[in-house]
């Protein structure tokens, strides 16, 4: 039996005492000089849908509309406490900042995705080239095909910040990795802003018809804890 | 996926919406963890099931995702 972690959170904070963590395990808090740890005490967890799902039910159960724990990455499991101990010590301070800006917000994801993107925008393969000449054809090709991609996501990242800007708190924006992604954003969102952010969200579908927008949320922050 | 109903659609994307924060980001103490299927991961398994649902998605009218809200 080793220990598995959660999130982290103020030192004192109160975790409900009905709470479970992976496969019904008890949640416990462990402290750190003035930071909390949620950990339960178990055998390394097999890494399966369900486990992420019940990391991610532990974590929300420790939420208030004050305190937005800082979470942790499915996986965080040590022989014993010694590795969080050093781990949390020596973040302290960053452990600290992200709590107070967390403080009252969640997170919400945006994805924007255009299922029409020509496969040439996204995925040239320059592998097979059978000559020298196809070769610097085919990487001609890539780098026109990915500056202009990278345009494009600019320009939906600004239409986005000009239509969600004063809703958000902080933005991360994420390589898109899809061959149809054109850019994924995460926002940091106050409570009291949670019904406008998704009001204004819409507006997205006017300005890029051709576009699928996904919202999702609210999340735990885990974009802004990496 | 083209017959799925839309409460199902939607809780396939929340899943993968899940899976691809839980495991990709968040806070790291002692470790990276991968979760795999058939040597792929999850993690792109997620994203490819969010691109196909979107493609799904154009024709159903569903352009929002609010997990608990269906």
């Amino acid at each position: 039996v080793g220990v598995y972690g959660y999130c982290v959170l103020p030192g004192g904070h109160a975790i409900p005492h009905d709470l479970t963590g992976l496969d019904g395990a008890g949640l416990r808090a462990y402290t750190i000089d003035d930071l909390t740890v949620v950990i339960s005490e178990i055998d390394r967890p097999e890494p399966t849908a369900e486990h992420v799902q019940q990391h991610n039910s532990a974590i929300e159960g420790v939420v208030t509309e004050e305190v937005t724990p800082v979470p942790l990455r499915f996986g965080q499991w040590a022989p014993d406490a010694g590795m969080f101990d050093k781990v949390v010590r020596e973040k302290a301070a960053w452990y600290h900042e992200r709590l107070k800006a967390f403080a009252g917000a969640l997170e919400f994801g945006l994805r924007a995705v255009r299922p029409d993107m020509p496969p040439s925008a996204r995925d040239v393969r320059i592998a097979q080239a059978a000559t020298g000449r196809d070769y610097m054809n085919a990487l001609r090709e890539k780098v026109v095909a990915e500056r202009g991609h990278s345009e494009e996501a600019d320009q939906v990242r600004q239409g986005i910040s000009e239509i969600l800007g004063a809703f958000i708190r902080e933005e991360r924006v994420e390589e898109a990795r899809t061959p149809h992604g054109v850019i994924t954003v995460s926002h940091l969102v106050s409570r009291e802003s949670f019904d406008e952010y998704r009001e204004h969200a819409q507006r997205l579908r006017t300005r890029y018809p051709d576009m699928r927008f996904l919202v999702s949320g609210p999340w735990m922050p885990y974009s802004f804890a990496s | 996926m083209s017959n799925q109903p839309t409460s199902d659609l939607t809780r396939e994307m929340g899943l993968a919406e899940l899976v691809n924060r839980v495991l990709d980001r968040g806070a790291v103490i002692t470790g990276e963890v991968t979760i795999s299927v058939a040597g792929i991961d999850l993690i792109y398994l997620g994203l490819q099931l969010i691109v196909s649902s979107a493609e799904t998605a154009k024709s159903r009218g569903v352009y929002r995702l609010n997990p608990g809200e269906e």
